[in-house]
């Protein structure tokens, strides 16, 4: 089993690194690249744009921007500046702010006031610091703040509820949570009652389910539960429970209907299989033959799909962000590539994949877990 | 001419196993017009063919005629059924002729993941070993990309010339993204084929790589990849449709469903029809695809009969069973 999991830890890396190499190649032959068009429309002058290719390094040799990159990337956590909002970086706009300096610049305006606008730190303090030197921007020095846990939970709390990365993956795990919930549930009792009327309902609905688009089906409760009813919000996401509800339904319906589909053709099989007659025989609780002997292996072949799923729903999707108007990361998939920002979208990728990669090596070893055929092979 | 004893005894023989014999196909024919939904989406899928072909002159509009005096009105019998946009634009002509964009990207796209995937599933499969290997992490590390980058990607790169190329194009950058599939499950029916004695009497006669191939391999692994085929298309459908949504698929004036809902839903309070209609048109497409694909798999794999809706002609005989058991007992 331990060897198992080593092997399965490993393994991902050279995976990883040939998506990078994949993705770099690739942003190579596309044509266009993120300045040959500047934010007005208006053609960029040739010899604007080699500075500007000069000063992102976009003017050296691939492989060398590539290790450029990779370099930043591993050693300090660094993806880059994004390429086309030339304000921000990547690391930005993915993980949000600096929140210990949110935090901190707070304490300061509560002391100094409207002073404290004028005033920075030395270097930009991160979480484990002690302290960090206050200076003035003309470069006085004022003294140094210190950094205790109160702050440090402030801004863990900040990142968990504000940062982009975590609002997508916020909407992803209730998604994933009400897909789950739902959709085995469903199965099961579809299964357990096949043929009956409650089984037909189930399995059109999980048709439905899979059938609608998940913008439609955003759309169609916009209508009907915002403009209609008036009972939720249209968009937005944590400010109040109400603005949950829709874009988890809207994300989660697709993926449940999938789950309960899968549930009920395993459990049809595997009810059917001697060791569940056995089980019987000897006389156990209906509930426990269910329960323990055949939803045991009925969950194989759902915790498979599980995997792509929590990578692809975690990391944000574009069309419920899009539709509900909320400011995770779904979007920088869809506006790194049509942008241009090469930056942004080795961002998204790695941080796609990098879920993608852990997510299918948490199912593999769960395999392991369910499944003792599968540990000792 | 009379025939003779044996001559008869021949004939009778001959068309006693011509009425039995029922080829894999006839038999898996049979078993899909028994499934009643997936007639349904058959039929449905039928009426959009029609439409597919007659979308140049039956239409009672172009799909670019503006008619400015009667804009952005809701669904009106005899002229405009569906209503129109706020060019003034029949949505039901138009719908009529969405039909076009969505069954090319069912044709195209399938084509498109049928011939990559079947083509590397061959060689990874029937090569093994060490090949094998690195094909399927190569598939591994391709499941790795988010699949609406991984589009737009390939339709950034594909030239085009005119809008109608750019058009196929995205239709092949969305198959390309379902080839991996395909190669896995053309592996995998290779994997276990190259075992069975049928082929290693092939071999035995001397027959090349090729015509394994082609003669007993993949006509054996047929079954299974339509079922995946015909399932693969709702997806291909739906990715086309998010393009459009998301304003990178079908340029205008050529109407995609995706693009009309689009256009539609900023104005979803004033004009729900204009969201309502294509959206409709899509979810029953997808319906139809996914029924159609349910029922082919129950029709083809005998193994996995049972596990969906069964058939209407099936829940009768059951119920009339069960009734005749309950008249017995009450006679007893």
């Amino acid at each position: 089993m331990q060897r198992l999991i080593v092997q399965r830890v490993l393994w991902n890396i050279p995976v990883l690194i040939l998506i990078t190499i994949v993705t770099f190649g690739m942003m190579q032959i596309v044509p266009g690249g993120p300045f040959s068009g500047s934010a007005s429309g208006r053609p960029v002058p040739p010899e604007i744009r080699a500075n500007m290719e000069a000063k992102y390094g976009l003017d050296k040799p691939v492989w060398q921007q590539y290790l450029n990159y990779m370099r930043g990337l591993v050693f300090h956590f660094d993806f880059g500046p994004s390429l086309r909002n030339t304000d921000r970086s990547v690391n930005q706009m993915l993980f949000g702010d600096n929140y210990v300096v949110n935090v901190l610049r707070e304490q300061l305006r509560a002391t100094f006031g409207t002073a404290a606008s004028s005033m920075t730190f030395s270097t930009p303090p991160h979480l484990f610091d002690s302290q960090a030197l206050v200076v003035k921007t003309n470069g006085e020095v004022i003294g140094y703040v210190s950094i205790g846990w109160a702050e440090r939970f402030e801004a863990v709390k900040r990142f968990l509820t504000l940062a982009p990365v975590m609002v997508s993956a916020q909407v992803g795990i209730v998604s994933i949570g009400l897909a789950i919930l739902v959709g085995i549930p469903l199965g099961i009792i579809s299964a357990l009652k096949q043929n009956s009327w409650l089984d037909y309902i189930a399995m059109f609905i999980s048709m439905l389910g899979v059938s609608i688009p998940n913008f439609l089906l955003g759309i169609g409760l916009i209508l009907l539960f915002a403009l209609k009813l008036g009972w939720l919000p249209t968009y937005g996401w944590g400010d109040t429970w109400k603005q949950v509800i829709m874009p988890a339904v809207t994300l989660g319906t697709g993926g449940m209907a999938i789950i309960a589909r899968l549930t009920r053709a395993s459990m049809l099989e595997v009810i059917r299989a001697d060791y569940i007659r056995t089980a019987r025989a000897k006389g156990l609780a209906e509930r426990i033959v269910i329960v323990r002997h055949a939803l045991k292996n009925a969950l194989i072949p759902v915790t498979t799909v599980l995997g792509p799923m929590m990578a692809a729903w975690l990391t944000g999707s574009f069309m419920v962000e899009w539709v509900f108007s909320i400011g995770g990361i779904g979007k920088f998939f869809v506006t790194g590539v049509t942008d241009r920002d090469y930056m942004l979208i080795m961002g998204t990728i790695i941080l796609y994949s990098v879920a993608l990669v852990l997510f299918n090596m948490f199912v593999d070893i769960a395999y392991g877990l369910i499944d003792p055929r599968i540990r000792f092979n | 001419m009379a025939e003779s004893a044996s001559e008869r005894r021949r004939r009778e023989e001959e068309e006693h196993f011509a009425e039995r014999g029922v080829s894999l196909w006839q038999d898996a024919w049979r078993r899909l017009l028994r499934n009643r939904m997936a007639v349904a989406g058959l039929i449905f899928i039928g009426i959009l063919v029609f439409c597919f072909v007659t979308a140049d002159f039956l239409p009672p509009y172009s799909y670019r005629t503006a008619d400015y005096d009667n804009t952005k009105i809701g669904p009106r019998w005899p002229d405009h059924i569906f209503g129109t946009d706020k060019l003034g634009r029949d949505v039901f002509s138009r719908i009529w002729w969405g039909t076009r964009v969505s069954l090319t990207v069912a044709v195209v796209g399938s084509l498109t993941s049928l011939i990559i995937g079947v083509t590397y599933g061959s060689i990874s499969g029937y090569v093994g070993g060490r090949v094998d290997n690195i094909m399927m992490r190569f598939v591994d590390v391709m499941y790795g990309f988010p699949t609406l980058l991984f589009i737009i990607l390939i339709m950034v790169v594909l030239p085009s010339e005119n809008a109608i190329q750019g058009m196929i194009n995205i239709f092949i950058a969305i198959g390309i993204v379902g080839w991996m599939g395909m190669a896995r499950l053309i592996r995998g029916q290779y994997l276990s084929l190259r075992e069975k004695e049928f082929v290693l009497a092939a071999q035995m006669v001397g027959a090349g790589p090729a015509r394994i191939i082609s003669r007993h391999l993949l006509p054996n692994s047929l079954g299974p990849a339509i079922v995946s085929l015909t399932l693969g298309i709702p997806g291909l459908i739906l990715t086309e449709a998010t393009l459009s949504f998301i304003g990178l698929g079908v340029p205008p004036p050529y109407p995609s469903w995706g693009q009309m809902v689009s256009e539609g839903w900023r104005g979803l309070r004033a004009m729900p029809h204009l969201t309502i209609f294509p959206g409709l048109a899509i979810t029953l497409t997808m319906l139809a695809f996914n029924f159609l694909g349910d029922g082919l798999r129950d029709a083809l794999d005998p193994t996995m009969r049972g596990t969906a809706l069964v058939s209407a002609a099936r829940r009768r005989s059951r119920k009339k069973k069960r009734a005749e058991r309950r008249a017995a007992a009450k006679a007893a």
